[in-house]
């Protein structure tokens, strides 16, 4: 079992965790995205984050936070067992609420990839598990 | 070429094969195994495979930027309107 283990953030506290995405070239990037249960779109990237890591986009989406563009992300973790294509959308504006909460929030993520793994809290930390992937070889 | 107006073209091409896909879409699932990826680009269907990165591959090999094309795969819901989020009026 892989385990992320993070103290809550922001101005007002927020959990979250940190993905590793892979880009069109192969780079990794690692975001830090708000942990958001009711959100039923796995990812919600600010902008400019959202055009450095789509591989190709879907149908946009209509929210209460206005229209967003919507693509394909890979989601690239091998080491937690977290190698997934996941529709992500663009929206300055969740950019820009959680970069007002923490510079260093890219957006936020919610309940299809939090189900992917084991998510809890306690008074201080947000965590999230994953199982350890499988060892080569392995039946 | 100016960055802006290259942008709005690269708009104007995603939003013809979102209109191509949803033209389509009714079909899609009759047409095609449940998780193939399906591709639109250049306002038609351009590829499909049950492998992503063929997808792309196809798709590059054909002159399109990826990043313009539309690609849904089949049996996926449609996230459609409305999703309601629930963060619109907390301050974060």
């Amino acid at each position: 079992m892989s385990e992320q283990r993070n103290p809550y953030l922001g101005r007002t506290p927020r959990p979250w965790l940190e993905l590793r995405f892979r880009d069109a070239s192969g780079a990794s990037i690692a975001l830090k995205l708000v942990a958001d249960t009711g959100s039923p779109q796995g990812v919600i990237l600010a902008p400019h984050w959202f055009d450095r890591l789509v591989r190709s986009r879907v149908a946009p989406i209509r929210t209460n936070f206005g229209d967003m563009a919507g693509g394909w992300l890979q989601l690239f973790m091998p080491e937690d067992g977290l190698v997934e294509l996941v529709r992500g959308y663009s929206s300055a504006s969740i950019g820009e609420k959680v970069a007002k909460s923490h510079p260093d929030f890219a957006g936020l993520v919610g309940l299809p990839i939090l189900r992917l793994g084991v998510y809890g809290g306690d008074a201080t930390d947000f965590w999230f598990r994953t199982p350890s992937p499988q060892p080569p070889g392995t039946p | 070429m100016n960055g802006s107006l290259s942008s709005v073209r690269d708009e104007a091409e995603v939003e013809r094969n979102v209109q191509a896909y949803r033209e389509a879409k009714g079909e899609l699932d009759r047409a095609y195994p449940l998780k193939e990826f399906v591709a639109f680009a250049g306002g038609k269907l351009a590829a499909h495979s049950g492998d992503f990165e063929q997808v792309v591959a196809t798709l590059q090999k054909a002159g399109h930027d990826p990043r313009h094309c539309v690609v849904v795969r089949v049996g996926d819901p449609d996230e459609g309107d409305a999703d309601i989020l629930a963060t619109d009026r907390v301050a974060l």
